[in-house]
């Protein structure tokens, strides 16, 4: 093993991670063996930095932390390119935190350059390869494969395309209704028992109660449950800065 | 009447009469009196929504009524938060609902709290299903998750998302109604930590930010799941030991639903604190008195052969809440 030199400050602006997450990561999967100044201080190698760039490739790629740390630990690790050891290097998360009050990246463009192995949980697993920045037709992610990522983000871009252009709070609640029917629900009053109602008032106040509805276990429903919250998330924030201008 | 009850008392008057400009006047006027975003919520807003959970819950209002109030707390918490101006210095948070979980204005009360003690809140919206949840996990600076659970029910589904949550190597606080009063529930299902209050939080996440825990596996019992997986053919007998359950199914249902959620966390509690509004609370109008107890007695006998652990769980469950053993 290399001989440590580095601060975590150093390895953190390496590899876009921050400090909290490469010390979690070294508890959590005893990934890294840091040597330690006198005062305590860990002190990381390059081939640390290495393995953190290995992991997070593989993370963003769709493995789970566990596997891919267990997968770079065990040895096999991808030779970084150039490019990706490049200190400007911008993580996802950072990008989308210039999104306006919720912050998530929701119905964002599924990422089209890198390679999706499949992801390890069984230990039977692609071996990342050198090229994990390539562009390929075939998908290892269940959601696409499935058909319905398409359709369920295509529906929540124009959703939030209809919510931007929006200049009133009814405009909004009608972005969100239309985006409940289009994926195969139905909206109606609030009704007391019914397995496939969904809980959430979406007329946001503006009116008599609106809530979604779905058969439960269909897929209008898989793709209502995974994106609705967040959508409901962003129009609710979008009303209430509408009424603020009114004011 | 302290003053306080008094303005909570004016705003339950103004969520039955559906004024929503006048709740959002009412806290207007207490922030210009100076009031703090923090204080506003835990002593005005937070008391309210509890009280409009009461009123549905005892069928004082129905659930068009309890909509509409929710609609209207929403809204007035969605006005501090426009008008809050601290600036984050602390770290950032994220903060989620347990997957199931659609009760989303305590996590969002609690994510205002905290950004009004200087943590950048990243706010998820109610339930997410586990597996689509890592997307909506930044990889920036972090210092932890908070999973919110109001219903107990929902627990399991607390359960995944922290297992989730830990996948992508961030540390959890649970919180919630869902959890109780201890810690107990919320260890038991995975989580690194667990908060009441959002100074609870607060102290704790302090602590995270300069040393992150070790993150924690669920010792849950998974015989809850097995339990989850069978709930339609316990049902199914049950009805045939018991036909005059029949009409009442959903109740049942709703029954079994808290007993997987008791024997997962090892807590008859969970269970024995919701049979007294369970026998309170239903939409049958012409239910059979005492019929909760009725079901609980007959599922002893369905759950007898094939799931020993959920019947010791219902029959302790049983004794708290009728003050005394079962039939045996």
């Amino acid at each position: 093993m290399a001989e440590g030199t580095l601060k975590i400050s150093e390895v953190s602006r390496r590899t876009g991670l921050p400090p909290a997450t490469i010390r979690a990561w070294e508890r959590r999967y005893g990934l890294l063996t840091p040597d330690r100044t006198g005062g305590g201080q860990r002190l990381y190698s390059d081939d640390d930095v290495r393995a953190l760039l290995a992991v997070n490739d593989l993370v963003r790629s769709g493995w789970a932390l566990a596997a891919a740390a267990e997968h770079v630990s065990s040895g096999v690790v991808a030779e970084a390119s150039p490019s990706r050891v490049s200190p400007s290097r911008v993580s996802p998360g950072r990008a989308s935190k210039a999104q306006p009050s919720s912050g998530t990246a929701s119905g964002g463009a599924p990422r089209s350059v890198e390679r999706r192995p499949r992801p390890g949980r069984d230990g039977a697993t692609e071996r990342p390869t050198a090229s994990v920045a390539v562009d390929v037709d075939e998908r290892a992610d269940r959601r696409v494969d499935g058909g319905m990522d398409t359709v369920g983000l295509m529906a929540a871009h124009d959703a939030a395309r209809a919510m931007l252009r929006a200049s009133s709070p009814v405009e909004v609640v009608a972005a969100l209704v239309e985006f409940v029917v289009s994926l195969g629900g139905t909206v109606g009053p609030a009704a007391l028992h019914a397995d496939d109602v969904f809980p959430v008032d979406v007329s946001l106040g503006e009116g008599d109660p609106l809530l979604p509805r779905a058969e439960v276990f269909s897929i209008a429903r898989l793709r209502l449950e995974a994106l609705l919250p967040a959508l409901v998330e962003d129009a609710r924030g979008l009303v209430a800065l509408l009424h603020a201008a009114r004011r | 009447m302290t003053d306080d009850q008094s303005h909570v008392g004016r705003l339950m008057g103004l969520l039955g009469s559906r004024d929503r400009d006048g709740a959002l006047t009412l806290v207007r006027e207490r922030r210009s009196a100076g009031e703090a975003t923090s204080a506003i919520i835990t002593e005005l807003l937070a008391p309210a929504q509890r009280q409009v959970g009461v009123l549905w819950q005892s069928r004082s209002w129905n659930v068009a009524q309890e909509h509409v109030a929710t609609a209207i707390v929403d809204a007035a918490l969605a006005e501090l938060e426009l008008g809050a101006d601290v600036v984050p210095t602390r770290g950032g948070v994220v903060v989620c609902c347990a997957e199931g979980e659609w009760h989303a204005l305590p996590a969002r009360m609690f994510a205002e709290q905290l950004r009004g003690r200087g943590w950048e809140v990243t706010f998820l919206g109610a339930s997410t299903p586990a597996e689509d949840l890592a997307r909506f996990l930044p990889q920036t600076e972090v210092v932890a998750v908070a999973v919110s659970c109001s219903i107990p029910t929902y627990l399991v589904g607390a359960e995944r998302t922290i297992t989730a949550v830990h996948e992508s190597g961030f540390p959890v606080v649970a919180g919630g109604e869902a959890f109780g009063s201890t810690a107990r529930r919320a260890e038991r299902v995975g989580a690194d930590g667990w908060a009441m209050t959002a100074a609870e939080a607060d102290r704790l996440l302090s602590t995270w930010a300069d040393c992150p825990p070790a993150l924690r596996s669920s010792s849950s019992d998974r015989a809850a799941l097995r339990l989850a997986a069978v709930r339609e053919d316990l049902l199914d007998s049950l009805e045939l030991v018991a036909p005059s359950l029949r009409p009442a199914r959903s109740e049942s249902r709703t029954l079994l639903e808290f007993l997987e959620a008791a024997v997962l966390t090892g807590d008859p509690e969970v269970l024995a604190e919701a049979l007294p509004w369970l026998d309170a609370v239903g939409d049958v109008p012409d239910r059979l008195p005492q019929s909760t107890r009725a079901a609980v007695d007959q599922l002893d006998i369905v759950l007898l052969a094939e799931h020993p652990q959920a019947r010791q769980v219902l029959m302790a469950a049983r004794s708290r809440w009728l003050g005394g053993p079962g039939p045996t």
